[in-house]
């Protein structure tokens, strides 16, 4: 079965190549296609996890071969497939919430023109993300990275009628790019400080003898920018919340479950890198504890639903990225893994709640929904509270660990600001929680909603059951399934005896959790404050918030004016002038000499072609003669 | 048989015999007639492949005979793994630039002869190995290059010949002198005076003369490539070009120039290539870093894509100058490569400027609504070019942004700046085309037609099989390259201490 776990990426690719060319035939039946292309991809994780799990502990890592694909000198870099503990994990995870994302589409797309397209592009998207996540060379893994964000590309740019969405979708390239040519260039240190690109060789831990740390602080910090654009960190976040013009399942699927991560699967792919260099992994706890907080904050002041969701993204990742910086990797994965659960539950809420409103996004404008679509604001409830840390869910899990092992290392700062940003965590998504379903409808689209299909539904509920769930799998950070699992790959999660009990901190985070929410249902929903006003009163911090701390402002008129202008100048003064001035300055010295300015026009080119050949071949005769 | 490469060479020519002796041709015919004769070169060229054999690095199936023996001028042809992608790149996309050129329906024969003899000068440039039977080749090249761009141009056509003409003229002459400097000095070769490129390899030159003739040789080919600050010449001669005059201009004839610098620059003057590396690399990185952004702001979509040119083959020129295997060679992959997603781009932009009769991205918009055949292909090429893992570019760009790590950690960093340019004017070009609402006079074109699908499929083709299996020419590449950079004896290329690097980029 782990020969053939190639089949994985193959079967969506399968599924994509069909879809292309075959898609508007296909009518309805392309979703189903594709659907089924994504099942059968996670049928056969499931059995090559299976046949993992059935190994002893230490033999679980096999490289499969499939061809060679570049080979330079010393230089080579190979199609290698590589199937351990964290890619099964990986491929598990995206094939399972993909196929669910795939079969809520179905029915949120339908009647789009374009059905066959879109998911054509999905089935594409998850064979980049199943080749990124099981690629034994880091060549291999960058062709997966760059092609989810090719994927990224197409789907935010869906509806590219839209000038919004072509814009977002060109920003959210070019955004990520800067980052990922770091990444390349890292790429290629790696190979040629430390002689291969197979993370066999690579992740060794002998090859800590092969460099000076200063040696592996440059690479680690090179993949981690890449990691940086990619999993939408500060200061590269600018492109995930304008990556929402995308349809509602491709938030879910990709801006929320899985290319997103790809950067915390990189960082912890390659921890032995950052843990060689010591640096590094302080830059990635700082960058995850920053964005955390950051991304909280302003996903405080949005009033779209989506966009809550999308700075919420951002947070959450930054609380992953918190967590393998601190060594923490397992937990960190298992957090991916319920954050793909729970956010992509949120989102699908969400395009549930588009879907039944005429497209509204504006939380201002829900209200009271709970009453027309019980369904999809049961299970919303299930994310947020799994989201806010609620004790006994998948996010508590999470989030609590992270925070526990900054207190029991020593780390009462980050423990400090990241309870902080839990707390935020909970104000924003129950005052999402409250405005869109709870008071009274507060427009004609809230107060006429219907309930989705059961195509969209069926998955949301399979979600909502792994959202409040899922912990069974993190009960103890050392006995739990998913750290005794990854062990092997990503060693043990540390541990520390200073702060406090892991009983008071857990006292803490429900204090936070659960308070943090209550309050949000006495603003937005106990009808005893006048939230607009308080609104009003609070301004300009709302508005503050609202545009993500003005960066994007920030960046259009610190990089993007001063390129253009650049730009401008080099192609209007530069070239058209100075360099193309000279050489039009020569052309007319020569046509003066000539003494022929108007014969010039026509027949100029062919005379002095002629009359060039004819002196060259006077002179190979002269030259002929003497020689 | 054993004249695979005269056959190769001269099969074009069949074709303008045709031409020329059927008095009163139809144009249908003539068309016919010239599709065939590239076809059937194209086919020669792959038998040529066939026998072409791997192990070997020197020159294989050499043809030689004595020409002109009062001034040693040889006949002499011969192929190594340089030359011979470089052949098939031109041998492939001549019969698309004929099927392109279905619709050009003024003087037809004329047309059509012109590109089959064009053909015919660019192969025999890059398999000539007699320095003077290069000169020639490479001199009628232009003849018809003229008259393509000249007679079947644009409006501004004759300002665009007359500055074509003039940069090449500058360049050739510097060619020519040099040409015959090197001849009379080889008269102190065992052999005695002569062209061939394999003797003169072996001449002992002062090391100040081998400078002098270095940089005649480069200003002839600097100009071809283009690099900056020569290449203002090619946004003007592609603008105003036809579709085919572009689609073979961007793709082959650009390739001489770094076609050049590699087998004469480098062979013939090692000692000089050295020196003159880091020099030559910095206006390879100006070229890459200033035509992108140049670039990022045309409105015309010729004028991008030329620009874009700028910028691609500073890669080229940046990885014959690294003297590493893994520059090298990716430089020469990015030849081959830039040949078919440039090429595709001007035939996509031909196509689009058939429906929309504009190249001015103002004026454009929304083509993915009206056609999404064609700005999907267009947007797949686009990203070809932009380097996306996966597809053909990116293979050589990575190598010689690796080969140029290896040896010099700035160049290499700055060279990858090109990578985030390319992804901005290219997208960006391909949203004012393709995306946004539609323009009203833009509401009714019709998509590919089965003609422009033949046309692209096969060169969509190789962009995809050479991203994903690019050993297929790196196999044959490489034997060579290797040989060219271990003959230009470059230093060792072992890292630098690794302990400045870190600081250096900590700092």
């Amino acid at each position: 079965m782990t020969d053939a776990v190639w089949l994985v990426p193959a079967i969506p690719f399968v599924g994509f190549v069909v879809n292309l060319f075959a898609g508007r035939r296909l009518g309805r039946a392309a979703g189903w296609l594709a659907t089924l292309a994504v099942a059968a991809a996670a049928a056969v994780a499931i059995g090559v996890g299976m046949e993992v799990l059935a190994q002893p502990a230490e033999e679980r890592t096999t490289v499969v071969h499939l061809f060679d694909w570049i080979g330079v000198g010393a230089f080579s870099a190979a199609a290698d497939l590589r199937v351990d503990q964290l890619s099964v994990l990986m491929i598990l995870v995206v094939t399972i919430v993909g196929a669910l994302i795939h079969l809520y589409a179905i029915g949120y797309m339908g009647g789009d023109p374009r059905f066959g397209r879109f998911f054509a592009y999905l089935n594409l998207f998850v064979f980049f993300m199943l080749v990124l996540v099981l690629a034994e060379n880091l060549l291999l893994l960058y062709v997966g990275w760059e092609g989810v964000g090719l994927c990224s590309y197409l789907l935010i740019g869906f509806w590219h009628e839209r000038t919004a969405a072509a814009n977002a979708a060109k920003k959210a390239f070019v955004t990520t790019r800067i980052g990922d040519t770091f990444m390349l260039v890292g790429i290629a240190l790696v190979f040629l400080r430390l002689g291969s690109l197979d993370l066999s060789t690579v992740l060794d831990p002998g090859i800590e003898a092969v460099q000076p740390s200063g040696v592996f602080t440059v690479i680690a910090l090179l993949l981690f920018a890449g990691a940086i654009g990619k999993s939408a960190q500060v200061p590269l976040h600018v492109w995930l919340p304008d990556a929402m013009e995308g349809p509602t399942p491709v938030s879910a699927l990709i801006h929320a479950a899985t290319m997103v991560t790809a950067g915390v699967y990189l960082v912890v792919r390659t921890h032995l890198f950052f843990e060689i260099s010591g640096v590094a992994l302080v830059v990635v706890l700082v960058v995850g504890l920053v964005t955390a907080l950051y991304a909280a904050l302003s996903a405080l002041g949005q009033d779209d639903i989506k966009r809550v969701l999308a700075y919420s993204t951002v947070s959450q990742l930054g609380f992953m990225f918190m967590a393998a910086g601190m060594r923490a990797y397992s937990v960190a994965m298992f957090m991916l893994a319920a954050h793909a659960c729970y956010k992509a539950l949120l989102f699908l809420s969400a395009g549930s709640v588009m879907h039944g409103t005429h497209e509204l996004t504006d939380l201002t404008r829900m209200g009271g929904l709970r009453r027309r679509m019980p369904w999809t604001a049961g299970v919303a409830i299930a994310g947020a509270l799994s989201l806010a840390g609620v004790f006994g869910l998948a996010g508590f899990f999470a989030k609590d660990e992270i925070l526990v092992i900054a207190s029991e290392t020593g780390r009462a700062t980050v423990w400090l600001l990241g309870t902080l940003g839990a707390l935020l965590s909970a104000l924003y998504i129950g005052r999402l929680v409250f405005l869109a379903f709870f008071g009274d409808a507060r427009s004609q689209e809230a107060e006429h909603a219907h309930e989705s299909p059961p195509v969209m539904l069926a998955p949301l509920v399979v979600l909502a059951a792994a959202a409040l769930g899922l912990g069974v799998l993190m009960l103890d950070p050392e006995t739990g399934l998913v750290p005794t699992f990854l062990e092997p790959v990503l060693g043990t999660v540390p541990h520390g005896d200073e702060g406090v009990g892991t009983a008071a901190l857990v006292i803490v985070s429900q204090v936070v959790a659960i308070g943090g929410l209550a309050v949000t249902w006495l603003v937005y929903a106990s009808g005893r404050v006048d939230w607009l006003a308080l609104r009003l009163r609070l301004m300009p911090l709302p508005r503050f918030l609202n545009r993500g701390m003005y960066v994007d402002d920030v960046y259009a008129a610190t990089v993007v004016a001063p390129a253009k202008a650049t730009s401008t100048f080099l192609a209007d003064v530069v070239d058209a002038s100075v360099v193309d001035g000279l050489v039009n300055a020569v052309g007319r010295l020569f046509q003066g000499l000539a003494g022929a300015g108007r014969r010039v026009q026509t027949g100029m080119v062919r005379t002095y072609a002629l009359a060039f050949l004819l002196g060259a071949l006077a002179l190979l005769a002269y030259v002929g003669v003497r020689g | 048989m054993s004249n695979w490469l005269t056959l190769t060479t001269f099969l074009p020519l069949a074709g303008v015999v045709v031409l020329v002796a059927w008095p009163g041709i139809r144009d249908d015919a003539a068309r016919a007639v010239a599709l065939l004769a590239a076809v059937a070169t194209f086919l020669m060229s792959l038998a040529m492949l066939g026998r072409f054999d791997n192990g070997v690095t020197g020159f294989q199936l050499v043809e030689e005979a004595t020409w002109v023996d009062a001034i040693d001028l040889k006949y002499l042809l011969g192929v190594d793994g340089i030359s011979l992608w470089m052949v098939l790149l031109t041998t492939f996309l001549m019969p698309i630039a004929i099927l392109a050129s279905w619709r050009v329906d003024d003087r037809v024969r004329l047309f059509m002869a012109s590109m089959l003899v064009l053909e015919t000068g660019m192969i025999g440039t890059f398999l000539a190995l007699d320095l003077l039977l290069f000169f020639l080749f490479f001199e009628a090249i232009l003849f018809p290059m003229y008259l393509i761009i000249g007679v079947w141009g644009g409006e501004r056509r004759v300002y665009a010949t007359v500055k074509f003409f003039l940069y090449t003229m500058f360049g050739s002459a510097f060619l020519l002198v040099a040409t015959l400097f090197l001849y009379a000095k080889s008269g102190s070769l065992p052999g005695g005076p002569t062209f061939d490129v394999r003797e003169l390899v072996g001449l002992d030159l002062a090391p100040i003369t081998a400078r002098w003739l270095f940089v005649a040789f480069f200003v002839a080919f600097a100009v071809k490539v283009p690099l900056f600050p020569l290449h203002t010449w090619l946004p003007d001669a592609h603008t105003e070009a036809p579709t085919a005059g572009s689609v073979i201009l961007a793709a082959v004839l650009l390739k001489i120039g770094a076609y050049g610098l590699i087998r004469f620059n480098l062979s013939l003057f090692p000692e000089a290539s050295r020196s003159f590396a880091d020099a030559i690399s910095v206006l390879a990185l100006i070229g890459i870093v200033y035509g992108g952004i140049v670039a990022l702001i045309q409105t015309d979509l010729k004028r991008l894509v030329a620009y874009s040119s700028v910028s691609h083959l500073g890669f080229v020129v940046l990885g014959a100058f690294a003297f590493t295997e893994q520059a090298m060679a990716g430089g020469v992959l990015q030849m081959v490569n830039h040949g078919l997603s440039t090429g595709a781009l001007f035939l996509l932009v031909g196509m689009v400027y058939e429906r929309t009769h504009t190249r001015d991205l103002g004026r454009m918009g929304g083509l993915m609504s009206v056609t999404p055949w064609l700005g999907g292909t267009f947007l797949f090429v686009a990203l070809s070019s932009a380097g996306l893992p996966g597809l053909n570019s990116f293979v050589g760009e990575f190598l010689v942004i690796l080969g140029t790590l290896a040896r010099n950690v700035w160049f290499g960093a700055i060279a990858a700046t090109g990578v985030v340019l390319a992804a901005i004017y290219l997208l960006w070009s391909y949203q004012r085309m393709a995306q946004g609402p539609v323009p009203e006079e833009h509401r009714h074109h019709r998509d590919l037609s089965l003609r422009e699908v033949l046309v692209l499929a096969p060169v969509l083709a190789a962009i995809l099989a050479f991203g994903v299996y690019p050993k297929l020419l790196l196999d044959r590449i490489e034997p060579t390259t290797a040989q060219v950079v271990a003959d230009v004896e470059a230093p060792p290329v072992s890292p630098p201490p690794s302990v400045p690097l870190a600081e250096e980029a900590g700092g």
